[in-house]
């Protein structure tokens, strides 16, 4: 019987991608048959013939319509779930990596024979210094303790994985009668699966609510290991704060197309049961839009609400310029914002890093803009007091993602929002490291400028723009 | 002129355009893991199993569906095709024959 270790270590998930490559061209095209099937429908409904033996043919072609899209979505589960396989092995073959290396670099070594064996952790000879030394042979069996631990620890997680998928794909059995009819309930049953999957391949790692360990996760990865889950899961790896900025805006970037896709087929699917409403996706619409207007300096896409996943109105975090090697980060916080003000809020944070650039051409700034992709109303992304917006909904784990994804740590964080008695703005600063307190936030003694007026106005955006850099 | 709301040639369209939805699934299918056993690769791997069972799964009832839903559809439009016809042709017939005898 094989041990999950040699599994791990002899496993060559090339055969398996390109099953799933080809299950993936074969889906393309069932979508395309599902499309002529759908038109010789109309053509039909078109036609002059009408009457009870029309309709009820109409009736008929529609059955196999829905029929067809059943199939269609068996077929996505399934590939999702195989490349879900991929993945875990990936990850667990990058741990696996990194064991090997832990040890090579404590001294020790992790030995199995052949892919049946048992992996046993060895403590490789001493050199000469450290022969007589107990103090060494002590530290090192503690090592080689925690190693075997380690080691254990990701072979039961192979065996979790193994076992799930195994079952998860077993559900496929029955979701099909003899004729060719498909059951909507057990589909649904094998989409929850699928979905279930994927957020467990991601999950074990990292959450986004620990930006340390996403970071650490993500930097220990081999990169054409990253490559295949921006690939394959551009949604979760783009909400995973810490990971540095440019890598969340591809993922978000990819993964914006994929989930306005998934809404509107959600809106137009009968067998789709999702709670998706079109204000959700008119506000992924409107972020494309945004997203896709060219910007100087360049606009990233920190992080986007999935509206079925979020419990409140979704929004998006969007930057200019790449908080990550900027010196000075400024966050500005829209007094009211919705869908519909969100090119002006964006355009804000565009000219707060345009002008805070030219106050201080030495350093760089970068600014980020906490946006809404719903109506107005929303109380939840209101902010109603400055210095604490947004704060329960995203802003603290933002800012502390920022530190996190930092080339250095060293920079100056500051947030520009509305004053409480809306009077005008108020600019706090603080050191971007301070983020990592626990409970840490804004204080009035952090304020450093105040502005007449909104940070659009000329006179407040330099006050703004130079409180940003350090003029006080 | 028919005698029914209908051409029997938008029928037969239609057929035709069924068959050649299900012979296309089949044929992408042919090329995608029909003429072969799916090769997953990973042997020692539980889930590998349940992999293959589910792709021969869906190939096994892509059959069906194509056999027993699609391409019943499209015989049965044909079917239709040919009633309308066959009662237009009588419908003529017997106007033919009215006609002859008046």
């Amino acid at each position: 019987m094989p041990h999950y270790w040699g599994m791990i270590k002899e496993a060559d998930v090339g055969t398996l991608r390109t099953a799933v490559q080809v299950l993936s061209t074969f889906e393309g095209r069932f979508k395309q048959r599902i499309a002529d099937w759908q038109t010789m429908q109309r053509n039909l409904a078109d036609s002059s013939w009408h009457g009870q033996a029309s309709d009820s043919t109409t009736t008929a072609l529609q059955d196999r319509t829905n029929q067809l899209l059943l199939v269609d979505q068996f077929i996505e589960d399934l590939r999702r779930m195989l490349t879900d396989g991929i993945d875990n092995i990936l990850l667990l073959q990058a741990r696996q990596q990194r064991l090997v290396t832990h040890a090579t670099g404590n001294c020790l070594e992790i030995v199995a024979a052949d892919v049946e064996a048992t992996p046993v952790v060895r403590v490789l000879p001493p050199d000469p210094h450290s022969r007589n030394d107990p103090e060494w042979r002590k530290e090192v069996e503690a090592a080689r303790d925690r190693l075997v631990t380690d080691v254990d620890a990701l072979c039961t997680d192979a065996r979790a994985v193994d076992d799930r998928l195994a079952q998860a794909l077993a559900g496929f059995d029955y979701i099909a009668k003899q004729e060719g009819d498909y059951d909507p309930a057990k589909i649904a049953e094998a989409t929850k699966a699928a979905a279930e999957l994927d957020r467990m391949t991601l999950g074990g790692p990292g959450t986004s609510q620990q930006p340390d360990a996403n970071r650490q996760w993500w930097d220990s990865l081999p990169e054409a290991t990253r490559q295949q889950l921006l690939q394959d899961h551009p949604g979760s790896i783009g909400a995973l704060e810490g990971l540095p900025a440019e890598v969340r805006d591809r993922a978000n970037r990819a993964w914006l197309p994929q989930l306005r896709a998934q809404l509107t087929e959600g809106l137009t699917d009968p067998y789709h049961s999702q709670t998706v409403s079109q204000v959700n996706l008119d506000g992924l619409n409107a972020l494309q839009k945004q997203i896709d207007t060219p910007s100087v300096p360049p606009q990233l896409l920190l992080s986007v609400d999935d509206p079925r996943r979020v419990p409140h109105g979704p929004g998006a975090v969007l930057a200019y310029g790449n908080p990550d090697t900027a010196t000075n980060i400024a966050a500005y916080v829209p007094p009211r914002p919705a869908v519909g003000t969100l090119p002006t809020d964006a355009a804000v944070a565009r000219g707060l890093a345009v002008r805070a650039g030219k106050a201080d051409p030495t350093k760089s700034t970068a600014t980020i803009v906490f946006t809404s992709l719903v109506p107005p109303g929303d109380e939840s992304l209101t902010p109603s007091v400055s210095l604490s917006p947004l704060r329960d909904s995203g802003t603290f784990s933002t800012y502390n993602g920022l530190r996190v994804s930092h080339r250095d740590g060293t920079a100056t964080l500051s947030e520009v929002a509305a004053a409480p008695d809306e009077s005008g703005y108020l600019v706090a600063s603080a050191p971007l490291e301070a983020t990592k307190l626990p409970g840490w936030s804004f204080t009035p003694d952090s304020i450093v400028a105040r502005t007449p007026g909104g940070p659009d106005g000329p006179s407040s955006l330099h006050t703004a723009a130079d409180a940003i850099v350090g003029r006080h | 002129m028919s005698g029914f709301r209908v051409n029997p040639q938008d029928l037969r369209n239609a057929s035709k355009d069924g068959y050649a939805v299900a012979k296309g699934i089949r044929e992408d299918w042919g090329q995608a893991f029909g003429h072969r056993p799916p090769v997953l690769g990973l042997p020692h791997w539980v889930f590998e199993g349940a992999a293959k069972a589910a792709v021969q799964d869906l190939g096994r009832h892509l059959n069906e569906i194509t056999t027993n839903r699609l391409e019943q559809a499209a015989g049965n439009l044909i079917t239709m095709a040919l009633s309308y016809e066959t009662a237009d042709t009588g419908a003529a017939a017997a106007v033919g024959g009215a006609g002859g005898q008046g």
